[in-house]
């Protein structure tokens, strides 16, 4: 799933560093992830692993790293 | 060449873009996003707006009721049947000018488009699947953004209201959206953009069914949203929908345009200025019964947002103003929403604070006492507190309000001051990190820029020793010239460092702190004392 991820924020979080090397918790809004980039992100995750994030869990420390990125989706997953 | 005109049609203030000869006869109705997202796209729709004409179709942009400078605000029960009214009114215009009419929707624009209908063709750009997807989308993008500011006194939102990026859909129209799902459409031709890296939303494709389709993978909507400072036009957007654009020739008839908007206590009109061979865009409001002797009020920009304000704040505080019998123009300096300049987002700060914008805002206040004002006030927010002290420093003006000035005098120090303050302040620009991680910001100068800022902290200090402060001496000057200057802060924002790093505790102007505003002050609850302040 990590890889994944990865994939979602190299192709939608528009940072100015290659997805491929970054740690997975590396802080994506400190790479240039924006208020409005993390709202394409979140749709594309969606989309990937067909899971919805509710109201709770919009905010930055969902999005913060692969690996809140990860532990959300999983979280999601198995509820 | 292209020739623009503005005016008000199906109540909604519009920009109709021409080609100087022949016409198509495909014209386009292109219809922004709402809030936040329009503020950003303005200008890069406007140059998307003038390659179309260039190829020969007639465009007309319309600002949508309660944005811009459309009559309509925010909490208006009947808004979003005004919206879908203004578009309609502009697609029949243009069918009775004997075009083909095109509507061109991006964003929450495209699902009004589809809920206005009766187009000949279509093209959607980043449009979500439904109003309730695209209010989600608002949602979060809130909460990602309230991380900017904090928890404010003030009236609570009416239920059912919903903020986004410093603007409000009001219940109705919440209501209205969430209720907009997308159904069979006619369309001859449809072309289909999704979102950066996306396929189309296969609701709209399903939706457009019976239409020849395009679909493209999305590209170039992150960079038109980002923000008013940044927004680009993709150049494969702009490509692709050129390339699709039916190109048969036939005559457009002219548009006719109301003049004037008539509001309940206010009169509206488009203004144009030109200034060393460029046009500059804005417009005057003007009191119901306007008397000879007229008391004036001058907004600037506030970076790269266009005349409308912050928020909308510049059109909202116009209106109140006219109110109270007070004339008022909201301009745009060159490379700024609709006034002449660069189809490229700005590359650096120098841009904002140059000389030749000054020069736009001196024009601007000698257009006004040309009209024989008795007294000009201006109010200004960032690059435009900027702008509004160096004015004040040089015409007479009676009240300067400042918002979030972080620099007053544009030199080395600012430079400094500005870089480190955009920089440390990246929760509302977090590209600028990126810029530097990049290398797109050289480390090195950076780093001098630091340094300079612990110099510039010492400059208070140097003025205590004789060696005069340009921003004290420019506060001064204006304060001396009788100026009621006053500066506003959004609390911890930089602007609060520049000051006390440049001017003396007993010789700063009146300064007041807005408790959980960011600098662009959001959130809305704010909004009311912004406008009070300007109204003094």
């Amino acid at each position: 799933m990590q890889e994944a991820v990865r994939e979602l924020v190299g192709k939608h979080a528009r940072l100015g560093v290659d997805a491929s090397t970054l740690e997975p918790a590396s802080d994506l809004y400190a790479a240039g992830l924006t208020s409005l980039t993390t709202v394409h992100l979140m749709l594309a995750v969606e989309d990937h692993f067909d899971v919805e994030f509710p109201d709770h869990m919009l905010g930055r420390a969902t999005f913060e790293s692969i690996q809140a990125i990860v532990e959300a989706v999983e979280e999601l997953v198995h509820a | 060449m292209i020739r623009r005109r503005r005016g008000y049609l199906g109540g909604a203030f519009v920009v109709v873009h021409r080609p100087q000869g022949a016409t198509r006869r495909a014209a386009v109705l292109l219809l922004p996003p709402l809030g936040y997202e329009d503020t950003s796209a303005y200008r890069p729709l406007r140059v998307l707006a003038d390659a179309l004409a260039e190829r020969g179709h007639v465009v007309l942009r319309l600002d949508w009721p309660g944005l811009g400078d459309s009559p309509g605000c925010a909490l208006d029960d009947d808004l979003h049947a005004r919206r879908l009214d203004a578009a309609r009114s502009a697609r029949d215009a243009l069918r009775a000018a004997g075009a083909h009419v095109i509507a061109l929707g991006v964003r929450a624009g495209g699902l009004l488009a589809l809920a206005a209908g009766g187009f000949d063709d279509l093209v959607l750009w980043g449009v979500p699947p439904s109003g309730k997807r695209y209010l989600r989308e608002e949602r979060a993008f809130h909460r990602l953004a309230s991380k900017g500011f904090g928890d404010v006194e003030g009236e609570p939102l009416p239920e059912g209201a919903q903020e986004a990026g410093g603007f409000l859909h009001g219940p109705a129209v919440v209501t209205a959206l969430e209720a907009l799902i997308p159904g069979a459409t006619a369309a001859g031709r449809a072309l289909l953009i999704g979102r950066d890296d996306a396929a189309p939303e296969e609701a709209l494709v399903a939706a457009l069914d019976g239409a020849e389709l395009t679909l493209e993978q999305g590209s170039g909507l992150g960079a038109l949203l980002e923000n008013a400072y940044h927004a680009t036009l993709d150049a494969a957007v702009r490509d692709t929908v050129l390339a699709w654009m039916p190109t048969e020739s036939g005559e457009v008839a002219e548009l006719h345009l109301e003049a004037e908007l008539v509001l309940d206590h206010a009169r509206e009109r488009p203004w144009e200025l030109e200034v060393d061979g460029r046009m500059l865009s804005g417009v005057v409001c003007l009191p119901a019964t306007p008397r000879s002797e007229q008391d004036w009020q001058v907004f600037f920009n506030a970076g790269g947002i266009r005349r409308s304000g912050p928020n909308r704040l510049w059109t909202r505080a116009a209106r109140q103003l006219a109110g109270i019998g007070r004339a008022s123009l909201r301009f745009d300096v060159h490379d700024v929403g609709d006034s002449d300049g660069t189809d490229q987002p700005w590359s650096d700060l120098e841009a904002m604070y140059a000389e030749a914008s000054v020069a736009d805002a001196l024009a601007a206040v000698d257009w006004v006492i040309d009209q024989g004002a008795a007294a000009i006030d201006v109010a200004g927010l960032c690059s435009g507190a900027f702008l509004g002290a160096q004015v004040s420093a040089r015409r007479t003006v009676r009240r300067a309000v400042l918002f979030n000035g972080l620099a007053f005098v544009w030199d080395d120090d600012a430079r400094a001051s500005s870089m480190t303050a955009h920089i440390r302040g990246s929760l509302l620009d977090g590209r600028r990190w990126r810029r530097l991680l990049t290398g797109k910001i050289d480390a090195r100068a950076l780093a001098g820029s630091i340094v300079r800022k612990g110099r510039l902290r010492a400059a208070s200090l140097w003025a205590s020793e004789g060696a005069p402060d340009p921003v004290d001496a420019l506060l001064q000057e204006v304060m001396a010239r009788g100026t009621d200057l006053r500066l506003v802060s959004s609390e911890g924002d930089p602007s609060i460092a520049y000051l006390d790093a440049h001017v003396p505790p007993d010789r700063r102007p009146p300064r007041t702190l807005l408790a959980g505003a960011d600098h662009t002050i959001r959130p809305v609850q704010l909004h009311p004392r912004v406008v009070d302040f300007v109204l003094g």
